[in-house]
C-alpha cells in the first residue's frame, strides 16, 4: 500500500513535469508564432516572385558570361529574365541603343568605354577577344526577345 | 490494486494539474485572431516589403490644384501628381506643354476626381478633373500619371457640381456652383434673377487627340448647383444634380439661400439634350451652342427636395438616387422609374424658370432620418448594394438599407467627414471591404504642427461590423477621392521612341544647337551622367547665347530604362524641367539676363549624378 502510495506521488509529479513541458515550453513557443508571421509573410513573398520568374531565368544558362564578369553585379537584363544590380542601366536594348546613345557601336564602347564608370571598370578587367564575342552573343540575343 | 493504477492516476492528476497551471487559453483565441482569415486591425493595414497594395486612392488636393495618389489599405501616399498647379518636383509648369495647358493661371482649386467608365465600370484609362478656382476640367492619363490636357469652360464660374461622368465616358457635365452673366460680362446684381445663369457643360473627351471639348452648354437658373451623379443601367441616360439658393439671393447667401423650405434636384436626360442640339434647338452663345430650357423645351425636369441639399448619389443598380440634407437631418430616396413614370404623364405640379416641376410625392421612395444623425452630405455603396452617409455635423458614417430605410450600422470619425470613398464604391459594382472618411478637422490627431492642423483621411473596415483602423494625414484638401482595383491600372515604365517625333534627339551625334537671329533652338540629350547639347562642339555641354535671344531647348532622355529621370535647371534663372525615361521636353524662355549660369541635372540619377552639369552663358549685349 505504501509502494502505491509511493507510486503515486512520484507519478504526479512526473505527470506535472510532463504537463509544464508541453503547455508551457512547447505550446508557449508555438504561441509565439503571430509574432513572428510578419517576417515569414516577408519571406514568403520573395520565393514566389522568384518562382515567377524561374521560368524565364532557365532560358538562359546559368553560369553565362554575364555572371561569370560580373555584369549582373550592376546590370539586369530583363528581356533574358536575368535579375541584375539597378546601379547600371537594363541592358535588354543595349546591342541596338548604345551606338545612338554613347556614339560608338557596342563592340567598339566595350573595349574603350565613353562612360566614366564603365571606364573604370573596363580598365581594371578588359574583355578578351573570347569573352567580347560572348557578352555580343547574348546581347544580341537579348535585343531580339 | 494492480500496481499501474497509482501510477497511472497520478500521472493523470499531475498533468491535469499542469493543464490550468501552464496551458493558456486566452493565447489559442489569440492566435485564431491573427490567423489569415482573421487578421488584427495593424495586420489589415500592413503591407510589407515587397508586397503592394491592392487599390489606388485618387485623393482631390483642394486648393493645392493637384492630385494625391495613396495606397490602399497601406495609406501610403506615393504620388502628387500637379494637375492645376505649378509644381517643380516635377517641372510641371515650366515645360511648354504643361505651361500652355495652365493657361496662364498659377494654381487651380481640384475638387471631385472622376475615372473613366465602360459599362458603368472603371476602366483605369483616365482620370478626370474639375478647378472651382478657374473654371476648367482636366483629364489625367493613368499610363503615365500626367496631365493630358485642361480645359477652359466659358460661360461658368466654379464647376463645383462636376466631375461625374456617365456610363461609357460620352461626357463629364460640370454644372457650376455660382451664376454669372454669360461670357462673364458686368451686370448689375440688381438684375440677377434675369441676366444671370447657371450654366451646365457637356464635355466631351477625344482619346485619339487627347483633348476635352464642349459639347453643348445648358443654360439654367440662376441657382448654385452642388453635387451630381450619373445615372446607371436602367437611368444611364439620365443625371441628377442638386441646387440651392432657389431664392436667387445676391448676397449674405448663409442666411438668404437657406430661406425657402424646399430647393430642388435637377434630373435632366442628356441624350435628349444630345438631340436637341443635333436638331438645331439651340442658341449661338460666345461660340457655344447652348440649350435655353425656357425657349426650348424637354429633357430637364425639376425634383423638389428638402432645402438646401448636398450630395446625390445614384444607385450601384441605377434604380434610386439618392439626395442628402445637409441642413435638413434626413436622406431623401427617389425612384427613377417613377420620375420617368410622371415625365411621360406629365404629371407636373408647376413650372420654375420655364423648367417643369415633378411632384415630391410622385418621385419619392422615402425619406430616411437616423436617430440624432445631423448633417448628411454624401453617399457611397458596398457590394450588397447598402449606403454608406457621410454625417457632416455629427462626425459619423452611417450605414443603411436604401431599400427599407432601415439604419443598419454607425462609426464615428475625427472630424467633420465631407465625402467618403468606398472602394469602387460609385460603380455599379463595388468592392466592400474598405471605406475611407475624407475628414475635414483633426484636431488634436496628429503631432503639432502649429495653428494650421491637416486634414485626414480614415480607413474603415466595412467587411463586418463598422472599424475605423488606420488615419491618415493628408495634405489639403480632401473634397473626394476615387478608388479603384490596383490591376485595373497599366503604366508604362519608358516612353517609346517616336522617329516622327522632330523634336526628339535620339542620337548622341545628332545633338545641336540651331541659330536663327535671335531664336536658339537646342535639340540636346540628357543620359546618365551627363547633358550634350552640341556633339561637335569643343564643351558638348555647354549652350551660349547673346542677351535678349529667345531660347528653346528641347531636351531628350536617352535612357530607355526604367526610372532613370534626369533634371534640368539653370542655376539663377528660375527654371526646372523634368525629362523621363524615353522623353522630349521643351522649355522656351528669354535670356534676358547676362553672365554665367551652370546647368544642372535636378532629379538624382545615378552615381555621378553630381557631375551632371554644364553651361549656360549668356553674352552681354555691349
Amino acid at each position: 500500500m505504501k509502494k502505491a502510495i509511493i507510486s503515486f506521488v512520484t507519478s504526479i509529479i512526473i505527470g506535472f513535469g510532463l504537463g509544464y513541458l508541453v503547455f508551457g515550453v512547447i505550446l508557449d513557443d508555438s504561441a509565439k508564432e503571430p509574432q513572428v508571421a510578419q517576417t515569414e509573410a516577408t519571406e514568403e513573398a520573395t520565393p514566389t516572385e522568384e518562382q515567377k520568374k524561374e521560368p524565364e531565368t532557365a532560358a538562359v544558362d546559368a553560369d553565362n558570361i554575364l555572371n561569370s564578369k560580373g555584369c549582373l553585379g550592376c546590370h539586369a537584363v530583363e528581356s533574358l529574365g536575368l535579375q541584375g544590380g539597378a546601379t547600371g542601366p537594363d541592358l535588354s536594348k543595349a546591342f541596338e541603343g548604345v551606338e545612338d546613345k554613347h556614339g560608338k557601336p557596342i563592340d567598339e564602347f566595350l573595349k574603350e568605354p565613353t562612360s566614366a564608370v564603365m571606364s573604370s571598370v573596363i580598365d581594371g578587367s578588359p574583355l578578351t577577344e573570347d569573352e567580347l564575342t560572348k557578352v555580343l552573343e547574348m546581347l544580341n540575343q537579348a535585343s531580339e526577345k | 490494486m494492480k500496481k499501474w493504477i497509482p501510477i497511472a492516476s497520478g500521472l493523470m492528476a499531475g498533468f491535469v494539474a499542469a493543464t490550468i497551471s501552464f496551458a493558456d487559453f486566452s493565447k489559442n483565441t489569440n492566435s485564431e485572431l491573427s490567423s489569415a482569415t482573421n487578421k488584427s486591425d495593424a495586420e489589415k493595414v500592413y503591407v510589407p516589403f515587397g508586397e503592394k497594395d491592392d487599390y489606388y486612392l485618387f485623393a482631390s488636393g483642394g486648393h493645392s490644384g493637384q492630385m494625391f495618389i495613396y495606397g490602399v489599405p497601406s495609406m501610403r501616399q506615393i504620388r502628387t501628381v500637379p494637375v492645376f498647379s505649378q509644381d517643380s518636383a516635377t517641372g510641371y509648369g515650366f515645360d511648354e506643354h504643361s505651361k500652355e495647358m495652365m493657361g496662364g493661371y498659377t494654381w487651380g482649386d481640384l475638387h471631385h476626381p472622376a475615372f473613366s467608365e465602360t459599362n458603368g465600370d472603371y476602366d483605369g484609362k483616365y482620370m478626370f478633373a474639375t478647378d472651382v478656382g478657374n473654371s476648367r476640367a482636366a483629364v489625367m492619363d493613368l499610363e503615365t500619371f500626367t496631365t493630358k490636357d485642361i480645359l477652359k469652360v466659358p460661360n461658368t464660374s466654379g464647376p463645383h457640381c462636376a466631375a461625374f461622368v456617365t456610363e461609357n465616358t460620352e461626357y463629364m457635365f460640370l454644372p457650376t456652383r455660382f451664376a454669372v452673366p454669360l461670357g462673364q460680362e458686368y451686370e448689375s446684381l440688381d438684375d440677377y434673377s434675369t441676366k444671370y445663369r447657371g450654366v451646365m457643360s457637356a464635355v466631351t473627351f477625344d482619346e485619339e487627340n487627347t483633348k476635352l471639348n464642349i459639347g453643348y452648354q445648358v443654360a439654367l437658373p440662376p441657382w448654385s448647383y452642388d453635387l451630381s451623379d450619373a445615372g446607371k443601367k436602367s437611368s444611364a441616360d439620365w443625371a441628377v444634380m442638386t441646387t440651392y439658393n432657389t431664392e436667387e439671393a445676391t448676397t449674405n447667401l448663409e442666411i438668404n439661400a437657406s430661406q425657402a423650405d424646399r430647393d430642388f434636384i435637377v434630373l435632366f436626360n442628356w441624350k435628349e439634350l444630345e438631340q436637341m442640339v443635333k436638331d438645331g434647338q439651340y442658341d449661338d452663345v460666345t461660340g457655344q451652342k447652348m440649350i435655353f430650357p425656357e425657349k426650348h423645351k424637354g429633357g430637364i425636369y425639376l425634383v423638389p427636395v428638402a432645402k438646401s441639399p448636398h450630395g446625390v448619389d445614384v444607385t450601384p443598380d441605377g434604380k434610386h438616387f439618392i439626395a442628402s440634407g445637409k441642413l435638413a437631418p434626413s436622406m431623401t430616396v427617389f425612384s427613377f422609374e417613377k420620375a420617368f413614370e410622371a415625365v411621360k404623364n406629365q404629371d407636373f405640379s408647376g413650372e420654375r424658370n420655364g423648367i417643369p416641376i415633378l411632384k415630391y410625392e410622385s418621385v419619392m421612395e422615402r425619406e430616411v432620418n437616423p436617430e440624432n444623425a445631423l448633417g448628411p452630405l454624401h453617399t457611397q455603396f458596398d457590394d450588397k448594394g447598402m449606403a454608406y452617409t457621410t454625417m457632416f455635423i455629427s462626425s459619423e458614417i452611417v450605414k443603411w438599407d436604401p431599400k427599407t430605410g432601415e439604419t443598419l450600422d454607425r462609426v464615428p470619425v475625427q472630424y467633420s467627414p465631407g465625402h467618403s470613398v468606398a472602394a469602387e464604391g460609385d460603380t455599379v459594382s463595388p468592392d466592400g471591404q474598405w471605406l475611407i472618411a475624407l475628414n475635414k478637422i483633426a484636431k488634436d490627431t496628429y503631432l503639432s504642427v502649429g495653428p494650421s492642423h491637416p486634414e485626414s483621411m480614415q480607413l474603415i473596415d466595412i467587411s463586418g461590423k463598422m472599424k475605423v483602423i488606420q488615419s491618415s494625414p493628408v495634405n489639403p484638401e480632401p473634397h473626394y477621392a476615387q478608388m479603384i482595383k490596383a490591376d485595373k491600372i497599366k503604366t508604362i515604365e519608358v516612353y517609346p521612341k517616336d522617329e516622327k517625333n522632330k523634336l526628339a534627339t535620339y542620337k548622341q551625334e545628332d545633338a545641336k544647337i540651331v541659330r536663327n537671329g535671335n531664336k536658339v533652338d537646342v535639340y540636346g540629350i540628357a543620359m546618365r551622367s551627363k547633358f550634350i547639347f552640341d556633339s561637335k562642339a569643343k564643351r558638348p555641354d555647354v549652350i551660349e547665347v547673346n542677351e535678349g535671344d529667345q531660347v528653346t531647348i528641347h531636351l531628350t532622355n536617352t535612357d530607355f530604362d526604367e526610372d532613370i529621370t534626369h533634371g534640368f535647371a539653370i542655376n539663377s534663372y528660375d527654371l526646372n524641367i523634368e525629362v523621363q525615361p524615353g522623353q522630349t521636353n521643351t522649355i522656351t524662355f528669354t535670356a534676358d539676363k547676362a553672365g554665367t549660369f551652370p546647368i544642372y541635372c535636378t532629379n538624382f540619377c545615378s552615381a555621378l549624378h553630381q557631375e551632371m552639369t554644364g553651361y549656360f552663358l549668356v553674352k552681354p549685349k555691349n
